[in-house]
Parts: structure tokens; C-alpha cells; sequence
């Protein structure tokens, strides 16, 4: 077996721009994919539900990194947009009694036209007021519509969602495999999580992506040398949206219940904090700041709940504490890679990567 | 036409309220460019603060206030001390996810010290009656009235006048130029921040004379960004413009068409106003023209 080069020995463009740069990360990604498709056999229900929640994290956050890592665009609407998904899959699978293969899809094409229209502000501002335009449009699609449109997303009292069969309709299984258990939905959403994955590295690597690294670099300068901003900025918002339709769709699989609050303004937080945890800019990033995001402050009150409060004296009520302890964490964690590590997860990645393929050697 | 003029007049004192809250957000981004996510969270720490020294301590609230205030300004400086200071001249992105971030922190925070409880201030502001017409408006809103205006001329005249307001425009307009003059930026920059944090506890305080003090009450802040950008970020005359139209047009749709579009919608009205004038005025309409060279 090829081990990992001590440094950029590439000798033609193919392979300088190949998806697996060498033989050896081809083979560790694809034991990386068996290591999780074998996973649910051996993990108990609840942590099969966790990773659940960190795939669909995962397809929400390469989403938003095509959308503000690669293209520059600050969106804070992203929770909304996965609230677009999440009731439009939910309508045609309740509603209209449509197949899984349908709605998920159906709820990525309808928040693609949702983002396309709410990315329209894009053509005319940037920057700290495109932020701010976003803001108007989470506002006013999570605390408005979805709490408005009674007859489609169920109001504050929410929507409930059965989990369809696969590829048959609710209730009806067909090829006799229901999505009816986490360990079976674990499948579908890691199918389309590593789709996900995928569609975000080669689309960096292709010619939009270009445009759009062009386009965060220096908008007027892409300008210039002929990328339409117009078409790139809205491409960008069409497919970030897409990414979080899909996300919502199957999260509304996977929560079972939705309801307007699930996809408020602190949702859109949370995905910006993952791509900047896990490094603005690069898939990778997002997939690690995903799971940490996910996983972190909630292992961390895990723990304390689990561990630490039986060691804690008891004379002081430490139920605030706990209950502010997310916020804190939460709070913290953000601080501390923009100060501390601003490429994030990714870099400490390869940091470590590299120190361990230099090894014995101190320097690269 | 009595009621139109109840709406407006009870708008723009709710207007009045946003401006006071407002200000701090132009202060910080006037300082240091950065939109202060944070400044809920700071308006509701101050109501906090507030709440040790006149609720739990009940020290005299002439004491009680400054000591109050002083809490304000050391909250002030360690935020720019520890987390904005390390970011400057970073991406915007970076610098909005840090006021995010901070803003979580003091939520958590005022939650594991606090709880959620609703709190109730003691009220010690003397009550003022004022009636205009037939419309009666509470004393808190008056009071909301005489510090918003008190600030807002002192601010200006601050900008215009003195020594430190004129060293803070020029760090705003160019920093590189303002280093080379022999300014120094980080200072000014603590200075924005402790004067945000400032602002923001007399603001919270009068914030909790209106409503009951919880870590909700950092939400507050929402309808401020649309009034901020309304007025243009950088302009204080425009915040107060802003914020006094988000006021009064929220009253007036949830007057006239509440009936209509439910309770809900007053949250979104603002929003709605800020699309339009973002679609009209990209810049807001007294913000100053961003010129962009290659």
C-alpha cells in the first residue's frame, strides 16, 4: 500500500485536482464508509438516533458552506430553509400521501425557489446588510409563516410526520423494508449524507466553484474577468438551499414531530457555527464542525448529568447552573476557535495529519 | 382619528425605548465596524445588574445605579479585552459569530445564576403623567423619553466636540491613518465597547421599569437591527429615526391589521420595512455610501 507523500509531489493537473489524492486516503475513506455502515449493528438505539442527528447536521452544513464558505455569502436564514424542507416533505408524505423518493426531493426543489427568491437581496448589498436581509427572511418565514399557514404546517402545535415506508407510501411497506426504526433511517440518511458529501467536494472543484471562491475573494474583481455575479450568487443560494431541504426532509423523518420553533434563529446559528468550528471554506469543515457541534455540548451535560452532579455538594441548587451550562458551552466553543483556531476543526486536522506522516521528523 | 392618534403616539414612545436601545449597537459599529449581535444580551445583563443592586442588595439607588453601572464597564472592557481585541481587522463573518457567541455566553451565564424566573425591578423612577389629547402615556415611556434625548444630544455632541469623540470618528472613517496619527485604535475600540455596555444598562434598566426582566428579554434586540439599518448603522440622529418608525409602524399594522395577520405579525414588521429598504437603499437612508475600490 501507497503511504501518505511527505509533500506535493503532483506532476499534471488531473491529478493535483483527483478527488482522492492518493491511493492511501482512497482506501482509508472507503474503510472509514464500511467502519459506518457496520456502526448501527453495534451502537445502542439512542446513539444510532445521535448519529442520525449528525448526518442530517452534516448535509445542512456542507449546504451552508457552499453558500458562505465558498461563495462568501453570510446567511443566518439557514434554519428557515431547513424549516421549508422539513414541512414541504412532511405535507406531501401526510398529505398527499407520496413516496419517500418524492417528498424528500419535492422538499430540496421547493426550498431551492424559497432560497432562490429570499437570495434575491444578494444582487444588490453585501456583506453586513445581505446578512441582515437573510435575518428578515428567517424572521419571516420561521416566526411568521410557519406559525401562520395553519392549513400546511400545523400551526405552533406542530405537524406530526409517520415515516414512510421505502420506496412505498405511509403505512404500505413495500420490498417489506419500513423506515419505521432509527436503525433502518440510519441507512437512508447516511445514503444521502455521503451523496451530500460528495456533491459538496466536486462541486468545489468545479468550475461554479471556482466562480464562487472568485466571487468571495473579491466580488468586483470576479467581476471583471467575466463571472456573472447575478448567476453565481443566486447558483450558490439555489443549491445551499437544496442541500437544506433535503436536510429538512429528512429530519422531519427523523424527529417524527415539527413544529415553527425547531427551525428558529438559534438553528441558523448553530450552522454557522458548525462551518466555522469546523473550518469556513472546506467540506471537511463542515462535516467535522457538524458532528462537534452536534455532539460536544450535549456529550459535555451528558457527562456533568451522568458524572459530576452526584460529586457536587449539595447544598447548592445546581439546576441553573446545568441549565445555562449549554449556553455557556455553546458560547464558548465559538469564541474559542474564531480566536483560537479560525480554519477551524480542518486545520487542527491536518495539523495533525501532517505531523503524523513527518513523523519523526518535527517539521513540514 | 383618536385612535390613529393613540397607535402613533404610544408607537413612537415604544419607538423612543428602541432608540435608547439602539444607540449602542451605532456606538460599537461607529468604534469598530462590528454589528453587535450581543447588545440584547448587554441590555439584558444590565437590567440584571440593575436587579443585585437595587432588588437583591436594595442598596439606595443612588448608590445602587453606579455601582450598576460600574459592573457595565468592566463587562464592557473584558469583552473587548478577551474576545474582540484578538479578531480586529478580521472577516466579517468572524466578528459577527463572536458577538453570537458572547451573546450565548451571557445568556448562559444570567441563567445559571439567575434562572428563567420573570423579575420585577423595583420602580423608582418618580412618575411623571403626561397626556397628549386623550392619549395618556405611561411614565415609563416618559422616562424612556428624557434619557433617549439626554444621550442622544450628549452622544452627538460627544461625536461633534470632544477630544475622544473626534479620535473615535477619525478610527471609524480610516484606521491605518488614525494609527499613523498616533491614536491608538485598540483603546478607542474599549472605549465603543464601554460605552455600548453603558448605554446598554441604563437601557435595561429602563427596559424593566416597561416589562418583567428575564435572559428573554435579550430578544429585545430584533426589531432594533431593522431600525439600525433603517437609520443607517453609522448616523445616531438616523438610529432615532429608525427606531421611532419601526415603533410607531408596528402600532399602527397591529392597530389596523391585527385583526388580519394575528399578533404574530408584529414581530415581523419590522423586517418587512427593513426588506423594502434594503431593496430601495441599500445603504439605509442616512448610512453613509460604502465606495468600494479594486
Amino acid at each position: 500500500m501507497e503511504f501518505h507523500p511527505t509533500g506535493i509531489f503532483k506532476t499534471d493537473y488531473s491529478s493535483d485536482e483527483g478527488l482522492f489524492p492518493t491511493p492511501f486516503i482512497a482506501t482509508s475513506s472507503v474503510l472509514f464508509f464500511l467502519c459506518l455502515l457496520v456502526l448501527p449493528l453495534l451502537l445502542p438505539d439512542f446513539l444510532i438516533y445521535i448519529c442520525i442527528t449528525v448526518f442530517i447536521a452534516v448535509i445542512g452544513a456542507v449546504g451552508l458552506n457552499i453558500l458562505t464558505g465558498f461563495t462568501g455569502q453570510i446567511s443566518i436564514a439557514h434554519g428557515a430553509f431547513i424549516g421549508v424542507g422539513a414541512y414541504t416533505c412532511a405535507y406531501f408524505t401526510q398529505n398527499l400521501a407520496m413516496p419517500l423518493w418524492i417528498s424528500i426531493p419535492a422538499g430540496g426543489m421547493v426550498t431551492t425557489l424559497v432560497g432562490l427568491v429570499f437570495g434575491l437581496p444578494s444582487i444588490r448589498i453585501k456583506g453586513l446588510y445581505l446578512l441582515m436581509s437573510t435575518l428578515a427572511g428567517q424572521f419571516l418565514l420561521a416566526d411568521y409563516l410557519f406559525v401562520k399557514l395553519r392549513s400546511v404546517t400545523g400551526g405552533v402545535e406542530g405537524f406530526h410526520v409517520d415515516r414512510p415506508a421505502f420506496p412505498g407510501i405511509p403505512g404500505d411497506p413495500f420490498w417489506g423494508i419500513s423506515l419505521y426504526d432509527d436503525f433502518r433511517l440510519y441507512y437512508l440518511v447516511l445514503f444521502v449524507c455521503i451523496l451530500a458529501v460528495f456533491a459538496g467536494i466536486n462541486l468545489g472543484r468545479s468550475k461554479a466553484g471556482r466562480a464562487f471562491r472568485a466571487i468571495r475573494d473579491r466580488d468586483i474583481a470576479a467581476e471583471l474577468i467575466g463571472v456573472s455575479l447575478v448567476r453565481y450568487k443566486l447558483l450558490a443560494f439555489s443549491v445551499s438551499s437544496f442541500f437544506a431541504g433535503i436536510c429538512g426532509a429528512l429530519s422531519a423523518y427523523a424527529w417524527k414531530e415539527i413544529s415553527p420553533p425547531i427551525f428558529g434563529l438559534d438553528v441558523s446559528i448553530a450552522y454557522l457555527a458548525m462551518i466555522i468550528c469546523g473550518g469556513i471554506g472546506a467540506v471537511r469543515g463542515a462535516v467535522l464542525g457538524a458532528a462537534l457541534i452536534t455532539l460536544l455540548p450535549e456529550g459535555i451535560i451528558y457527562f456533568m448529568n451522568a458524572v459530576v452532579i452526584d460529586m457536587l455538594p449539595s447544598w447548592y441548587n445546581w439546576g441553573y447552573l446545568f441549565s445555562g451550562l449549554h449556553a455557556i458551552l455553546y458560547g464558548f466553543i465559538i469564541v474559542f476557535f474564531l480566536i483560537l483556531e479560525p480554519e477551524g476543526l480542518n486545520k487542527i486536522w491536518i495539523n495533525f495529519r501532517n505531523s503524523i506522516t513527518l513523523w519523526p521528523f518535527p517539521y513540514h | 382619528m383618536d385612535y390613529f392618534l393613540f397607535l402613533g403616539v404610544t408607537g413612537l414612545a415604544t419607538g423612543f425605548v428602541y432608540a435608547l436601545l439602539a444607540i449602542g449597537f451605532v456606538v460599537v459599529y461607529k468604534g469598530t465596524r462590528v454589528l453587535n449581535f450581543a447588545q440584547g444580551s448587554l441590555v439584558m445583563l444590565g437590567g440584571y445588574f440593575c436587579f443585585i443592586f437595587l432588588a437583591q442588595l436594595g442598596i439606595h439607588p443612588f448608590i445602587g445605579f453606579p455601582l450598576a453601572l460600574g459592573m457595565a464597564v468592566v463587562t464592557g472592557l473584558l469583552i473587548e479585552r478577551l474576545s474582540l481585541r484578538p479578531l480586529i481587522g478580521k472577516r466579517l463573518l468572524s466578528l459577527v459569530m463572536v458577538t453570537i457567541g458572547l451573546s450565548s455566553i451571557i445568556e448562559g451565564l444570567v441563567i445559571a445564576i439567575w434562572g428563567t424566573d420573570e423579575r420585577a425591578l423595583p420602580k423608582l423612577l418618580p412618575e411623571i403623567p403626561l397626556s397628549l389629547g386623550s392619549v395618556s402615556i405611561p411614565s415609563a415611556y416618559v422616562w424612556a423619553f428624557i434619557v433617549t434625548g439626554i444621550l442622544i444630544s450628549a452622544l452627538f455632541l460627544f461625536f461633534k466636540f470632544a477630544n475622544l469623540g473626534i479620535v473615535m470618528r477619525a478610527v471609524s472613517n480610516n484606521q491605518p491613518a488614525a494609527l499613523s496619527m498616533g491614536i491608538s485604535v485598540s483603546k478607542i475600540f474599549a472605549v465603543s465597547w464601554i460605552l455600548a455596555s453603558l448605554i446598554a444598562t441604563a437601557g435595561g434598566y429602563i427596559l424593566c421599569n416597561i416589562t418583567m426582566l428575564s435572559p428573554a428579554s435579550a430578544v429585545v434586540i430584533y426589531p432594533l437591527f431593522a431600525a439600525v439599518i433603517i437609520g443607517g448603522l453609522d448616523s445616531i440622529p438616523g438610529a432615532l429615526i429608525g427606531a421611532s418608525a419601526i415603533g410607531v409602524i408596528q402600532n399602527l399594522t397591529a392597530g389596523y391589521l391585527g385583526h388580519l395577520t394575528g399578533a404574530s405579525f408584529k414581530v415581523v414588521v419590522p423586517f418587512i420595512v427593513l426588506l423594502l429598504v434594503l431593496m430601495l437603499k441599500p445603504y439605509g437612508l442616512f448610512g453613509t455610501k460604502e465606495i468600494e475600490r479594486l
